[in-house]
C-alpha cells in the first residue's frame, strides 16, 4: 500500500524540537506519540478515546496530516484535516470489526470517501484491520474500502455450513446425525445485492438470491412450491397475525 | 392480564366445549377451564389472549419484515365487527400488491399483471380449533418464559415472552406484546443458537384506529379489468395418495394434504381425463407454531438434478430423491427437522 509514496509522513517534530527547547510538555509528547501510532494502525481506537476532545490530540493530529500532505504533495480533502476525520477512521474501522466479528450479519460497510458521521462512534475493540497512514489519499481509500468488502464478502461465503450442530436431543432413536446449519445470513455489501450461500447434502449447491424487493429463486419451481407451503400451510397459532403479514409481504405474483 | 381473566377464561370454555363435545365441560365451566388452564401450561391460554387482542381491535400500522439483511415493509388496515375480520396489507417495497381478507377468504390485486388472485385459506380461520385438530399440547413441545424488562416498540410498551422449544425439531419465538392489549408488535425467530432468522415488527402502529368496516369490505370483489384466478387445490388424504409416516416426527402431526396440479401433460394421462400424475401432493404438518410442507412429485431427470439445501430466513428448504419419486420439504424448520421427515416418509406398499 505504502508503494507509492514515501514512508509514511510521520515525522516526530517533538523529538526534533527537544533537543533544544522546552515548549512542550511530557503530556503532549504522550498524545502525539499516541496519534501517531494510532495513525500507523498500532493503537486501537479504544486506546485513542480518552484523549479525544483534548486541544493536544486535535493539534497533532493537524500536524501530522499536514506533514503527510505537504511530503507527498496532494491535497488531500478538506475533511482529513479535522477533528471528523479521527472519528470517522475510528467509527469505520470499528464497522469493520463488527462485521467481521458477527460473521457477516448486516451491518453496511460505510464506502470511505463518503464517510460523514456526526457523533464519534468510538469503543473499546481491537481493529483487524491496520489502516496505513497514507488515508488521506482517495485512490488508496477506494482500495482499502474494496479490500474490505472482499474480506467480508469471503467471510459470509466461508460461513455457509459451518455454525455448529443441532443439539442431539433428537428422541425416536433414529439414525439422524447432528448436521450443521447452514448459515442463513448474509453481510449486506455496498453492491447493493446480498448472497445467501447454501449448504448441501452431498453435492451441488444450489443458490439463493435475495435483492432488497424480496427473494428471487434461481429456480422458479421452488419458488411457486415455497409460495404454496405458505398459502396453504401456514398454519400456526402464534403467526395467525404476523404469519399472515409476512407471508402478504413476501409471496410472489406467479404461482 | 387481570382485566382479561374473565375474558380469556370465557374463551377457553369455548374451546373445551369444541375439545369435550360434551355439556356437562360447560355446566362446570369456570373450576374445569380454570384446572386445564393449569395443567396445560400457561402456552395455549397466553396464544390465545394474543390471538383475540389482534382479531378484536381496529388498527393500522406499518410494520417491517426482515429475514437475514432482506427488509421488506409493507402497511396494514384492520378491524373486526364481532362477526368477521377484514384486513388489507399494502406491501411497500417490491412490485404492488394489495392483499384483502376478510375471515379466511383472500383476494390479492397485482396491478402490474391486472390480475386478482382468489382463494380461501383455511389456515386462517382455524385458531382456537386447531389446537384440537393438531391433537397436540403446545406445552409438550415449547416453554413460555417471561423475558427481563419491559421493552418499547413502535411507541408502545410490550412484554417480551420467549417461547423456547423443547427439542431439536423446532425454532424458538421471542414475542413483544404490547402491554395492555397484548397484541404482537413484534416476532421473532430464533435457532438453536439464539440467532434472529427472521423478525416481523411494527415500525409505526395506530391502535383503536377509526378503520370502518364497511370501506374494507367493499375493497373485497374482483377489479374491473382484471382477470380472476382461483387458487385452490383439492384436498384429499396421504393414504389415498398412496403415503404414510414410518415413525412420526415428534411435535408435528398431520394438518392437510392437497393433491398438485400436474406440471405437465404426460401421454399416459392424456386420455385419463388429465388427472395428476399419480402420487403429486403436498402433505402439511404442523406441530401448532411451525408448519412443513412435504411436495411429492414423480422424479424427472430432466427436471431434478442434484440434492439441495437452501435456507432463505427461517424458512428452510431441502430437495432429494426418493426412489420413484422426488420429494421438496419446505418449512420454517431447522433442516434436520425436514431430514428427519424426508427419511420417514414413505410409499404404502
Amino acid at each position: 500500500m505504502n508503494t507509492l509514496q514515501v514512508p509514511t509522513g510521520r515525522v516526530e517534530p517533538h523529538h526534533a524540537d527537544a533537543t533544544g527547547t522546552t515548549g512542550t510538555t511530557d503530556a503532549t509528547d504522550d498524545v502525539s506519540a499516541r496519534v501517531s501510532a494510532y495513525m500507523d494502525g498500532a493503537l486501537s481506537a479504544g486506546e485513542v478515546s480518552n484523549d479525544l476532545g483534548s486541544p493536544e490530540l486535535s493539534e497533532a493530529w493537524h500536524r501530522y496530516h499536514l506533514i503527510g500532505e505537504a511530503l507527498r504533495a496532494v491535497p488531500s480533502e478538506p475533511f482529513v484535516s479535522s477533528m471528523n476525520a479521527l472519528h470517522a477512521s475510528a467509527a469505520r474501522r470499528t464497522a469493520a470489526h463488527i462485521v467481521q466479528r458477527a460473521g457477516g450479519v448486516a451491518v453496511p460497510e460505510p464506502l470511505p470517501e463518503q464517510d460523514r458521521l456526526p457523533e464519534p462512534a468510538v469503543v473499546a475493540l481491537r481493529p483487524r484491520h491496520r489502516e496505513a497512514a497514507n488515508d488521506g489519499v482517495f485512490r488508496w481509500k477506494l482500495v482499502s474500502g474494496l479490500a474490505s468488502v472482499v474480506a467480508v464478502l469471503g467471510v459470509a461465503w466461508g460461513l455457509s455450513g459451518v455454525p455448529g450442530s443441532l443439539p442431539g436431543a433428537l428422541s425416536g432413536g433414529t439414525e439422524l446425525a447432528a448436521r450443521t446449519t447452514p448459515a442463513p445470513q448474509a453481510a449486506a455489501v455496498a453492491i447493493g445485492a446480498s448472497m445467501l450461500a447454501a449448504d448441501t447434502v452431498p453435492a451441488v449447491a444450489g443458490v439463493l438470491v435475495s435483492t432488497p424487493n424480496g427473494h428471487m429463486l434461481r429456480d422458479p419451481r421452488l419458488e411457486a412450491l415455497m409460495q404454496a407451503h405458505r398459502q396453504a400451510g401456514g398454519a400456526s397459532a402464534l403467526q395467525v397475525p404476523t404469519g399472515f403479514m409476512r407471508n402478504a409481504t413476501f409471496e410472489a405474483h406467479k404461482r | 392480564m387481570t382485566p382479561y381473566f374473565h375474558k380469556y377464561f370465557c374463551l377457553f370454555a369455548l374451546v373445551c366445549k369444541g375439545l369435550l363435545a360434551t355439556d356437562v365441560a360447560i355446566a362446570q365451566a369456570p373450576a374445569a377451564t380454570a384446572a386445564a388452564a393449569q395443567s396445560d401450561g400457561d402456552v395455549s391460554a397466553w396464544l390465545l389472549r394474543l390471538n383475540e387482542a389482534s382479531r378484536n381491535r381496529a388498527y393500522t400500522g406499518t410494520f417491517v419484515v426482515s429475514a437475514g439483511s432482506v427488509m421488506s415493509s409493507a402497511r396494514i388496515w384492520h378491524v373486526c365487527d364481532g362477526s368477521q375480520q377484514l384486513e388489507r396489507v399494502d406491501a411497500l417495497s417490491g412490485p404492488p400488491r394489495t392483499t384483502v381478507r376478510r375471515n379466511d377468504e383472500v383476494m390479492t390485486f397485482v396491478p402490474e399483471e391486472r390480475l386478482t388472485l382468489v382463494e380461501r385459506r383455511e389456515s386462517l380461520g382455524l385458531f382456537p380449533a386447531m389446537l384440537h385438530s393438531t391433537d397436540q399440547r403446545l406445552a409438550d413441545w415449547y416453554a413460555l418464559r417471561g423475558v427481563g424488562a419491559a421493552e418499547r416498540v413502535a411507541g408502545f410498551e410490550a412484554d417480551v415472552w420467549e417461547l423456547q422449544p423443547r427439542d431439536g425439531l423446532r425454532f424458538g419465538y421471542r414475542v413483544w406484546a404490547e402491554k395492555k392489549t397484548g397484541l404482537v408488535l413484534k416476532l421473532q425467530t430464533l435457532d438453536a443458537q439464539q440467532r434472529v432468522l427472521e423478525q416481523v415488527a411494527f415500525s409505526e402502529l395506530n391502535l383503536d384506529a377509526s378503520v370502518r368496516v364497511d370501506q374494507l369490505a367493499k375493497l373485497m370483489k374482483p377489479r374491473p379489468g382484471y382477470k380472476v384466478q382461483q387458487l385452490s387445490l383439492p384436498r384429499s388424504t396421504a393414504e389415498a395418495l398412496g403415503w404414510r409416516l414410518r415413525q412420526p416426527v415428534p411435535g408435528y402431526a398431520s394438518s392437510a394434504v392437497h393433491v398438485l396440479p400436474a406440471k405437465r401433460v404426460e401421454p399416459a394421462s392424456q386420455g385419463a381425463g388429465g388427472k395428476p400424475p399419480s402420487g403429486s401432493m403436498q402433505w402439511v404438518f404442523s406441530d401448532g407454531l411451525a408448519s412443513v410442507s412435504l411436495f411429492v412429485e414423480p422424479f424427472d431427470p430432466k427436471e431434478h438434478g442434484a440434492e439441495v439445501q437452501l435456507s432463505a430466513g427461517a424458512t428452510q428448504s431441502l430437495a432429494r430423491r426418493l426412489d420413484a419419486y422426488w420429494l421438496t420439504a419446505v418449512g420454517e424448520v431447522p433442516m434436520g427437522t425436514l431430514l428427519r421427515f424426508s427419511q420417514v416418509l414413505e410409499r404404502i406398499p
